[in-house]
Parts: C-alpha cells; sequence; structure tokens
C-alpha cells in the first residue's frame, strides 16, 4: 500500500512567525496606548481591530495551552478552589483557571481593559468571560447572537446582532474615547475575504486523492481567520504559500502514484468537531499507520468556509495578482454575503443543517469513514452526535466509529480504550476495501 | 371547601400532574407543552389550546442514551425520555424556547427524530435595551405565525387581548399569595405554596385564577384558624435553582425542622411576571412580561445572581441559601461561581444541592442539609 510519512505544511514556520508577531504585538500594545479586550470566539474580531483595539481570544490560548500540556493542574486549582464542577467546558476552566489559580498568563498575555463576549459559539464562554470580567473588574461589553433556525439568519436576528453591535461601538467609543473607522474595517473585510478565496481553493485540494494534507494539521492555519488583524499580506501570503505547496504535493502524488488503484492510495476520514489538542501526535500516529487520512473536518469548513463551487481556475503558483482578480470576477454580492455570515456563527445551528454539511463533505471528499470526537468541552457541538451518527452510518451508509474525550481535559483520555476502537475501526475499513 | 381541602387538591394535582391531565382528558381540547418560563403561553392560550408545562418526573428509567449522550443536564434528558416513553402523549406539539445550548440541541432530537411537534422560540439572552425587546416581539411573532400555520387556526387580536388579561390576573393573584405567605409564613409551607403556584402549569388558568381567588378568601378570612404571624424559632432558609416542582423534596426539607422562608425557583417564583397595566398591544405585553422575568441562564447578564439572593435574604431575615442545580447545566453552575464570592463576603452561608429526576437521592441531600442547618 503506497504510504506517504506526514509532512507538515511547508508555511508552518510563518504561521509560527504571525503567531510569534500576534503574541508581541499584544505584549507591547499597552505600552503603546492600545486598548486591550478579551472576547469570546465569535466576536466579530474586525469591528474592533478598526477601532483601533486588540481583540485576545483567552478560549484560543486555552487550546495552545492543552497542546502544551499545560492545562491538568490548572484545572485541579480551579474546581477544587472555586466549586466549578470538572465537567464544565474544559476552554473555559482553563481560561478562568489561569486567571484565578494566581499564575500569570503565559506569553505575558495583558490583562484586559474591557472585555467583549458573545454566546455564538456557545453559552458556556459568554459565561466564562463574564466571570472573568467581573473578577478582574473590567466592564463587560455583550453582544447576544440568536440561534438560527433556517438555512441563513433571519432579517430580525441579523438587525438584533447589528443594533447591539452599534451599540457596543457606540458605547464603547463613548467611554475610550477611541473611534470606529469604518473604511479601515472595510479594508480588513476585504483582506480576510481573499484570505476566504484562498482558503477555500486549500480545502478543495484536500478534495483529491490522495489529499496533500492531513486536516488535522490544517486547524492551526485555520486560527488567523479567529484571532488575527488581516492587516497586511502577511496572512494571505502564507496562504497562498501553503496553497502552492499542497498544490505541488498533489502533483508529486498523482506522478508517483499514476497507474496505481485509487482506492488503495488512503483512507479517506472526516473528522467532526475539534481535535484532542493534548493528543494530536496520538492519533497522527495511528492514521500514518493505517495508511488513513483525515482529508477534512466538520470545523474547518463550518457553514462559513465552506468551499463551494466556484470555478476560479488559479495557475500554479498562485500569486497575489490571480487573487485580486478573483475577487473582481467573484459574485457581486460575495463580500456583502461575508458581513452577514460574520454575524452568524456555526454552534447555533439545528441539527438538520449538520447533517447537511456532512453529506456535502461525504460526498465532495469522497469520504470512506467518519471519526467523532464526543468531546466533553462542547456541550452545544457533541450533543446532537448520537443523531449524526445514525444518519451518517443509517442515510448517507458511511462507516462511522465515536468516541469520547475532552479537548483541552487530559483526565477524560483513555489510550488504551481509544487506540484499540480506532484500530478497529480502521482495520475493518481496509478490510472492507480489500 | 376549607382551607385543608384547597391545598389538598393542589397537591393532587402537582404530585402526578401527566396522569392528572390523562385522567381528565378532554378529546375536543388542544394541550401543547413548553419548556421554560419564556415560553409566552398567552399565544398558545389564545389559539384555545392549554398550555402544559413540561417539568422532570420519574420516567421508571431513562433511556434518553438512545437519542443524547451522557454528559446532557438531568432535566433535557428526562424531557426526553418521557416523550420516548409517550408520557406526553396527549400533548399535540410543544413549544421550546431555547433557554440554554442544551435545550436547543434536545428540541431539535425531539423534531428530527418525530418524538412530537415543536414549535421553536429564540429568547435573547440580553433582557436590557430596546433592540432585545424588539426582537423578542418580532420571535413571538413569528412563535404566533407558526402556531397559527401548524395548528391552522387564527389567533386574533381580541382573543390574545384577553389571554393576556387572564395571564395577569394570574400574575396578580399569586404576588396577592406570595404577600400572604410573607406575613404568614406559617400558615402556608413553601412546600404547599409550591403546590398552590405549579398546579397553574397544568390545568386551564381561568380554572387557576378562579381556585387562587377562592384559596385567597379562606386564607385572609378573620376567623381563619391557621393564620399566624412568623415568629417561629426553626432556622430560616431560602431555596434557589430548579427543582423540576419535586414537591415531595421541598416537604422533607421542611420536616428537617426548617422553615423555607422564600424560594427563588424557576417552577417557583421566578414565574411571577412583574408586568404593570399598559396601553401596549398584546404581543407587546406579553414581551414585557417575559422579560420582567428572572433566570440566571438568561438575563444573569444583566442582574447580577448574588445581589438578586441578598436582597432575597435581607427581606425574609433568612440564615441560609440552598441552591439546586443540576449537573452538567454550565451556565447556571458558572452563575454560582460568580456568585458563591460575593455572597461569602457578607457571611451569607450557601449549599449547592444536585437533585436527580429519575431516582432518589434525598438521603445524601439530608446528611448534607443537616449538617448546613445545624451549622446556621
Amino acid at each position: 500500500m503506497p504510504n506517504r510519512k506526514r509532512v507538515p505544511p511547508a508555511p508552518f514556520f510563518i504561521l509560527n512567525d504571525l503567531f510569534t508577531e500576534y503574541y508581541r504585538k499584544i505584549r507591547y500594545a499597552k505600552k503603546k496606548g492600545q486598548l486591550i479586550a478579551w472576547a469570546t470566539i465569535g466576536m466579530p474580531k474586525n469591528i474592533f481591530f478598526a477601532m483601533d483595539i486588540i481583540p485576545v481570544y483567552p478560549q484560543f490560548h486555552a487550546a495552545f495551552q492543552s497542546t502544551r500540556g499545560k492545562t491538568r493542574h490548572i484545572f485541579r486549582n480551579i474546581e477544587s478552589k472555586y466549586e466549578i464542577p470538572h465537567d464544565i467546558c474544559g476552554e473555559v476552566k482553563s481560561m478562568m483557571g489561569t486567571i484565578l489559580s494566581g499564575e500569570r498568563l503565559s506569553f505575558g498575555l495583558p490583562e484586559p481593559d474591557f472585555v467583549l463576549s458573545g454566546n455564538g459559539a456557545c453559552g458556556a464562554a459568554a459565561k466564562g468571560l463574564d466571570f472573568l470580567s467581573r473578577y478582574m473588574k473590567a466592564p463587560l461589553f455583550f453582544c447576544d447572537f440568536p440561534f438560527v433556525s433556517t438555512d441563513r439568519a433571519q432579517e430580525h436576528a441579523l438587525e438584533y446582532v447589528k443594533t447591539q453591535l452599534e451599540e457596543i461601538i457606540a458605547s464603547i467609543e463613548g467611554t475610550y474615547g477611541v473611534k470606529f473607522d469604518e473604511k479601515e474595517y472595510h479594508r480588513l473585510m476585504e483582506n480576510e475575504y481573499k484570505a476566504l478565496i484562498v482558503w477555500r481553493e486549500i480545502l478543495k485540494l484536500c478534495a483529491r486523492n490522495p489529499a496533500p494534507v492531513n486536516a488535522m494539521d490544517l486547524y492551526l492555519f485555520f486560527m488567523p481567520f479567529i484571532i488575527l488583524e488581516p492587516v497586511d499580506d502577511a496572512f494571505l501570503e502564507m496562504l497562498i504559500k501553503l496553497y502552492n505547496d499542497l498544490f505541488v504535493r498533489c502533483k508529486t502524488d498523482g506522478e508517483r502514484l499514476e497507474g496505481t488503484d485509487r482506492n488503495t492510495h488512503e483512507i479517506r476520514l472526516l473528522w467532526d468537531i475539534l481535535p484532542v489538542y493534548h493528543k494530536m501526535n496520538f492519533f497522527m500516529e495511528i492514521f500514518q499507520a493505517y495508511n488513513a487520512n483525515v482529508v477534512m473536518s466538520t470545523y474547518l469548513v463550518g457553514n462559513s468556509f465552506y468551499p463551494e463551487s466556484m470555478s476560479l481556475k488559479f495557475q500554479y503558483p498562485l500569486d497575489k495578482r490571480q487573487i485580486a482578480g478573483a475577487l473582481k470576477n467573484a459574485p457581486a454580492d460575495g463580500i456583502e454575503k461575508y458581513y452577514n455570515i460574520s454575524l452568524e456563527q456555526d454552534a447555533n445551528r439545528p441539527i438538520e443543517q449538520r447533517k447537511r454539511l456532512i453529506k456535502k463533505i461525504v460526498r465532495d471528499f469522497n469520504i470512506q469513514g467518519v471519526v467523532m470526537h464526543m468531546d466533553r468541552t462542547c456541550r452545544p457541538m457533541s450533543l446532537p452526535q448520537y443523531e449524526l451518527m445514525k444518519y451518517i452510518q443509517e442515510s448517507l451508509n458511511v462507516p462511522a466509529m465515536l468516541f469520547h474525550a475532552d479537548s483541552m481535559d487530559e483526565r477524560y483520555f483513555s489510550d488504551a480504550q481509544i487506540s484499540t476502537r480506532l484500530e478497529a475501526f480502521l482495520e475493518g475499513l481496509s478490510g472492507s476495501r480489500r | 371547601m376549607s382551607r385543608n381541602q384547597h391545598i389538598l387538591e393542589a397537591h393532587r394535582v402537582v404530585n402526578n400532574p401527566y396522569g392528572f391531565i390523562r385522567a381528565g382528558l378532554d378529546e375536543r381540547q388542544r394541550y401543547i407543552g413548553y419548556n421554560c418560563l419564556f415560553v409566552p403561553e398567552e399565544i398558545l392560550h389564545a389559539a384555545g389550546c392549554i398550555p402544559v408545562r413540561i417539568l422532570g418526573k420519574h420516567t421508571g428509567m431513562d433511556i434518553s442514551e438512545k437519542y443524547i449522550p451522557s454528559q446532557c443536564c438531568e432535566f433535557v434528558k428526562n424531557i426526553i425520555s418521557s416523550f420516548d416513553k409517550g408520557i406526553f402523549s396527549f400533548l399535540e406539539a410543544a413549544a421550546f424556547g431555547f433557554c440554554c445550548d442544551t435545550m436547543q440541541v434536545a428540541s431539535s432530537i425531539l423534531k428530527e427524530r418525530r418524538l412530537v411537534e415543536i414549535f421553536q422560540l429564540n429568547i435573547p439572552t440580553k433582557f436590557g435595551g430596546e433592540s432585545a425587546r424588539n426582537y423578542l416581539i418580532k420571535e413571538i411573532d413569528r412563535f404566533r405565525k407558526s402556531v397559527e400555520e401548524r395548528l391552522n387556526i387564527t389567533i386574533r387580536e381580541e382573543a390574545l387581548s384577553e389571554s393576556t388579561r387572564i395571564y395577569r390576573e394570574n400574575d396578580r393573584l399569586l404576588r396577592q399569595l406570595k404577600d400572604f405567605r410573607n406575613t404568614f409564613s406559617e400558615s402556608l409551607s413553601a412546600s404547599d405554596f409550591l403546590a398552590v403556584l405549579s398546579m397553574g402549569y397544568f390545568i386551564p388558568k381561568e380554572t387557576h385564577n378562579a381556585y387562587l381567588k377562592e384559596l385567597l378568601k379562606v386564607l385572609t378570612t378573620k376567623d381563619g384558624d391557621f393564620n399566624k404571624p412568623a415568629g417561629s424559632r426553626k432556622k430560616r432558609i431560602i431555596l434557589s435553582g430548579f427543582l423540576n416542582n419535586d414537591i415531595d423534596l421541598v416537604r422533607r426539607i421542611e420536616n428537617l425542622g426548617v422553615s423555607i422562608v422564600d424560594d427563588d425557583l424557576c417552577e417557583g417564583s421566578r414565574y411571577m411576571s412583574a408586568c404593570d397595566e399598559s396601553e401596549s398591544s398584546p404581543v407587546q405585553v406579553v414581551a414585557d412580561r417575559l422579560l420582567s422575568r428572572y433566570c440566571p441562564v438568561k438575563n444573569g447578564f444583566e442582574t447580577d445572581y448574588s445581589e438578586r439572593l441578598i436582597s432575597r435574604y435581607r427581606e425574609n431575615a433568612a440564615q441560609g441559601i440552598v441552591i439546586f442545580l443540576y449537573r452538567f447545566c454550565d451556565p447556571q453552575y458558572m452563575e454560582y461561581a460568580m456568585a458563591k464570592p460575593n455572597l461569602a463576603d457578607k457571611d451569607i452561608p450557601t449549599l449547592v444541592l444536585e437533585p436527580v429526576i429519575d431516582g432518589d437521592n434525598f438521603k445524601q441531600i439530608e446528611t448534607r442539609l443537616e449538617a448546613f442547618i445545624e451549622s446556621l
């Protein structure tokens, strides 16, 4: 069986630089008199960047800490001291625990001038930041993102979110003497939209057989969409390099595997929701041993980032000129739609829509099996998974396995149990192809 | 009817509410369930239905894990189990207000599995300001249209206006009862008060109003033998949180020798709205009634849970607060974590207990309660 060694995408070092720069910037922001706001994931960052405020996302930081195995003692501390049960969201426990345990945040994160909280990703994170705002005596600005029960948010729901954001902007302007720069906001949104075009093309490459990368390696590349200011071309350039790197891989793999039976190339998997941050290598090793590849994840495409069929006809090597052209030829309402999409939230959706998303991925990415991480940390995303699994197995006729773990909390992970189940699942998938 | 007969009648309803409804089921009557105190019952009432509150009850055995994993709050698991077992078979549909992420998932599952016809309603998570009110009004309108479409009826404006009047009267009568209890807490135990209040979740509102009027008349009669002002030597506590209307548990707590002088329970006093007479349209009145209610999951961002508890504690000269929370209820636990330091700063003793719905863990609760009461 042609088995390719896992090679992380080349632009990892650029990504690393971007994050290092991000942390450097927020560390020195205070000295420069810039305002720092701690925010929940899902708060539309570009609005605040356009006010010369730096939104910092403690949830992202929590995930980062978990990857580095730094959360265990924080959890114990917070659970015993503050009567916070062990079974609430690990991201919330981690971000609260770092403050409550008296430990300074690593990388010298500054304390916030105020807190921006929204319940779009979930109610637990919003409560967590509410807690921190009270504890650190930092004012709280809260935005309510209603549940989206239809394909796109209804007009009155969007109106509600827009009105609240306008109120928040006015309130911050009045209190802190900063100004919302509308022109800058549109510039940032346009930059981000350009990045989104490339991201969608990158995801499209993963539909090829074999896929050029394990999608688990793409999670970090997705993070800049959530936290970074798309102020200059650094992020875009990184994505272009990533695209070109993966494009070359596709070509090389194509040549290498020419004439072989495509069914034997790899076991193509879909990963449902978040990775287990503290066990990335554990999974990668098992996947590699079985020549399995996570070619896509529901988290990476969501409802907003799906690579819809838009024929952009990019030429290798991709460059900024082609993207500018693509932007010009993009549907006229593309960016307007993106403005609204940025106000909608993926977690805030019914099971029906998640089923539709999975169906599309299974079809477009030629998925042979689905690995479902039932993440104790994320209740809104994990509670419907029994229903989703039933749908995948019975309606889509695709094998699926489900395991319980916690993306943040190592205590809920059993190496032996999970490896046995995953290996049996992959064994079954390879057997069924023989 | 005497005072005791009135109270017994309330207990008869709430002891087995869904059995009570089934026993007196009227084939021509439409019953619609609702899951949360933020669902606009008036719309269902104006549609000619009897709104029935969905609360967790013993189902014999939890079978919810056919549908939803175990890291889910017990209330939601119990709702799913109950629908699966046909306990709510008399309901034509159920209205789900999205009070939390988990409840939203539950309604999606019930809908997908066709266990019941579902009406969904978004409830804003912040109650202050015009934007939330405007949004809620539009959501109530949307909810009204979906009820009209599914039930194939038209809800007339006059009917809705009449329903809001009936519900406001219910609020007024419940407040009178609560005022009476504040003065004569020895005359109406907390378990009796909760039974009287919550029987309104399972019978037509007009019937409940008539019942409350009669009861108030009996209670406030000058020659009533039972009215004794508060003043016993019992330790005074307040209950907060959510108990799924487990009146028996409240009674057993009272039997430990404490006086439950007030409650801040979801199925208890939090149900009472503070809505004045207004010239607003019926839908606006409905929205304002809902916005006047409190739930730490919803409007905790504007109303500090600890301050709410502190004011109740002081008004009632209480000595401790017992908070009931269900496992896996992240938002309520977070609110408690936020409230705890403030309560501790003010030397207000608190105890958190985790009740169970499909079982009885009273022995564990009892030991902890006894120790808590002793420490007061």
